[in-house]
């Protein structure tokens, strides 16, 4: 079954941590795709030697496109289930297999991670951080008609035919929503799993400010008036 | 005739036909200019129009109407940009990730030679 799985990992200035975080999903059995984000610190060296698939922007595009860029190769490469990965070690590749068992019984087309499906897991997650993701979900909800407990985890899985719909416009932070929005637009069926997160000093410096939040409500909006 | 008024006609002559010669567009937006342009003009050389058409619409001041139209069509000018910029950045992802993914290294390529079984 792992042999089948593609784990996207899209990458910018992960140096100290991405060779851990790519040498534990290979490890788990699953084939790795990298997308390295014209990552400026050592992130490629860090690559060097692993058994992963990596592609490297010439330019900057952001999260969205690396997993675009991402979900692409692995299609090309025979993927029938492809997963999104944080590369920041905040992912717990354990909950891999939790999240591809629904679409193994058929009864998904799009597993997506949650921080809050069990009550212990929310204390994990920093309160301010807590109470931004609830605004997240309630405006995804508005926005996509998918109320989820989770608006913003980067854990996600598709099969293959789930992923070979999406075609991520969204460069930036938006695509997180983008993704819901398409899942929607496709009619394909999604459900949640959770996930454990391991926040980090350096996972939650590298994490995105709430400013960033903003952004993501304006691009949204422009392309609902200009798509 | 005001000092300004010819002042203002030579610039707006200038930037109107400087558009025209210089700049290929489609004929729509040569339309478009030649048609702001002489509205421009219009106002420049007699500006008791504006007051006419200000007080036609409820407004106090000609120069307000202007102020009103002009502000109007700096943010349409702004959402036509947005919009065109927005393309350009998809094409640039679309060649960025064309580029990435035909120099793209597989797994067996990123593995040292020697895991390879090949002599280094």
């Amino acid at each position: 079954m792992t042999q089948d799985v593609y784990v996207v990992i899209p990458a910018y200035n992960e140096g100290p941590v991405i060779r851990e975080t790519v040498q534990g999903v290979l490890n788990a059995g699953y084939h790795v795709v990298v997308v390295d984000d014209c990552s400026q610190d050592n992130t490629a060296q860090q690559l060097e030697g692993l058994a992963a698939h990596v592609v490297r922007h010439p330019v900057n595009l952001g999260q969205g496109a690396a997993l675009q860029t991402g979900m692409t190769l692995a299609l090309r490469l025979g993927a029938q289930r492809v997963v999104h990965f944080d590369a920041d070690g905040q992912h717990d590749v354990r909950d891999i297999a939790g999240l591809l068992a629904p679409l193994e019984r058929g009864e998904a087309d799009v597993v997506l991670g949650s921080r809050f499906l069990r009550a212990a897991d929310q204390g994990a997650v920093p309160f301010q951080r807590r109470m931004l993701l609830r605004l997240a979900v309630v405006f995804n909800g508005l926005v996509t008609g998918l109320w989820l407990t989770d608006a913003h985890n980067g854990l996600r899985a598709f099969t293959r035919d789930a992923a070979a719909h999406l075609d991520l416009r969204e460069n930036r932070s938006a695509h997180a929503s983008e993704i819901l929005q398409q899942l929607r637009r496709h009619k394909l069926r999604c459900v949640e799993a959770a996930t454990n997160i391991r926040y980090t000093q350096y996972s939650l410096r590298k994490g995105q400010r709430g400013w960033a939040a903003l952004e993501v409500v304006m691009d949204l909006m422009l392309r609902r008036l200009f798509p | 005739m005001k000092p300004i008024q010819p002042i203002l006609l030579s610039l707006l002559g200038v930037i109107v036909i400087s558009y025209l010669a210089r700049v290929k567009t489609r004929i729509w937006d040569r339309v478009v200019v030649l048609a702001i342009g002489t509205a421009a003009a219009i106002l420049v050389a007699q500006p008791d129009w504006a007051n006419t058409l200000a007080a036609a619409v409820g407004v106090g001041r000609g120069v307000d109407v202007v102020l009103y139209l002009g502000f109007l069509g700096f943010l349409l000018l702004f959402l036509m940009m947005y919009v065109e910029m927005r393309n350009l950045r998809w094409q640039l992802t679309v060649v960025v990730r064309e580029m990435a993914l035909h120099n793209a290294r597989t797994a067996s390529e990123q593995l040292p030679a020697t895991s390879q079984g090949k002599q280094v």
